[in-house]
C-alpha cells in the first residue's frame, strides 16, 4: 500500500467503559493536535462527519479531557511538541478506554503503524491511521462509519 | 550534505496547489476554506520565526518545528515549503550554519509566493 493511503487496524477493545463520574459526550470527536491549522481543518471535517468537536494541544490538555469526558471517537497526532502522541495512548491504556482512535502523523508510515500496534497491544481500539497529506474524503468517510456505529450500538442498548 | 530537496525537484513542485485548494472548497466550502488558510499562515509565520531564532545546535528543535510545517504545508497544498521542511526536518542535526540559512531563505521564499499565489484564489 503507498505511504498516502490511510491504514486501517483490525481489533478493538470491546465494549465501551462506563467510568463513573465521567462525562459521556457520545456525538464528539476530540482532535489532538499540536498545530492549530492541523486542528481547525480536523475540526471542519468531523463538524461535516456529523460531530460536534473539541480540540486538545498537548499532552496535559488531552490527558484532563479523557480523564474528566468520554468522546465518540478521536484523532491523535503522534508529534504533540515535545511529547509523542504515544504517551496519550498510555493515557488512554491507564483508563481502559475503548473509544476509536484515528492516528493523523507526518510521521512515516512505519511509525504510524508501529503507534497502532502499540495501541493493539494495550488493547486500544485503533481504528485507522492518515497520513499528511490528509485525504480529506477518506478521513470523512471514516468518521461518518464511527459515528453511524456508535450511534447503532446507543441505540441497541437503549432498546435492551 | 545536501539540505532540503535539490534545486531540480523543487523546481518541479508548485509553490501552492490548486487542487489542493479545491479540493478543500468542495469539501469545507469557501468561507471554512478561507478560515483555515488564515489560522495555516498564521501558525506558520510563527513557526517560521521560530526557526529564524534558533541556530544550528538546536537540532532537535529545528526538527520539531520542521516536520510541523512539512505536515500543515502538506496538508494545505503548499507542496514546495513541505517538501524544503522535509529536507531541513532530515538534516536538523547535522546542517551547517551556511546550509541553514540557505534552507530557510528558500522556505521564505515559496512560502511567500504560496501566500501570494492563495491572495490570488480567494479573491
Amino acid at each position: 500500500m503507498a505511504d498516502d493511503q490511510p491504514s486501517r487496524y483490525v481489533g478493538g477493545a470491546g465494549p465501551a467503559s462506563q467510568r463513573e463520574g465521567v462525562l459521556q459526550q457520545p456525538d464528539t470527536l476530540l482532535v489532538i493536535d499540536d498545530d492549530l491549522s492541523i486542528c481547525t481543518m480536523l475540526e471542519k471535517i468531523g463538524e461535516k462527519a456529523g460531530f460536534a468537536v473539541q480540540r486538545a494541544v498537548s499532552l496535559a490538555e488531552a490527558s484532563t479531557l479523557l480523564r474528566e469526558r468520554r468522546f465518540a471517537c478521536m484523532t491523535l497526532d503522534l508529534g504533540l511538541g515535545t511529547n509523542s502522541g504515544v504517551e496519550v495512548l498510555n493515557v488512554l491504556a491507564e483508563l481502559a478506554c475503548t473509544t476509536p482512535v484515528i492516528i493523523i502523523s507526518g510521521s512515516q508510515r512505519s511509525m504510524r503503524d508501529f503507534a497502532a500496534a502499540i495501541g493493539g497491544n494495550m488493547h486500544l481500539d485503533v481504528r485507522a491511521s492518515f497520513g499528511k497529506p490528509i485525504d480529506f474524503a477518506k478521513l470523512k468517510a471514516t468518521l461518518v462509519e464511527i459515528k453511524q456505529t456508535s450511534g447503532a450500538q446507543r441505540e441497541a442498548v437503549t432498546a435492551a | 550534505m545536501s539540505t532540503a530537496v535539490s534545486p531540480g525537484i523543487a523546481q518541479r513542485i508548485c509553490d501552492l496547489d490548486n487542487a489542493t485548494f479545491e479540493t478543500l472548497v468542495a469539501e469545507l466550502g469557501l468561507e471554512d476554506t478561507v478560515q483555515m488558510f488564515s489560522v495555516f499562515f498564521a501558525e506558520a509565520d510563527k513557526r517560521l520565526t521560530r526557526l529564524r531564532e534558533l541556530s544550528c545546535e538546536n537540532g532537535d528543535a529545528i526538527a520539531r518545528e520542521a516536520h510541523g510545517l512539512k505536515g500543515s504545508a502538506g496538508n494545505f497544498g503548499l507542496q514546495k515549503v513541505s517538501e524544503l521542511a522535509a529536507g531541513l526536518e532530515q538534516d536538523a542535526r547535522t546542517v551547517t550554519p551556511a546550509c541553514y540559512e540557505a534552507a530557510l531563505h528558500s522556505l521564505e521564499i515559496s512560502y511567500a509566493a504560496a501566500r501570494q499565489q492563495f491572495a490570488g484564489l480567494a479573491g
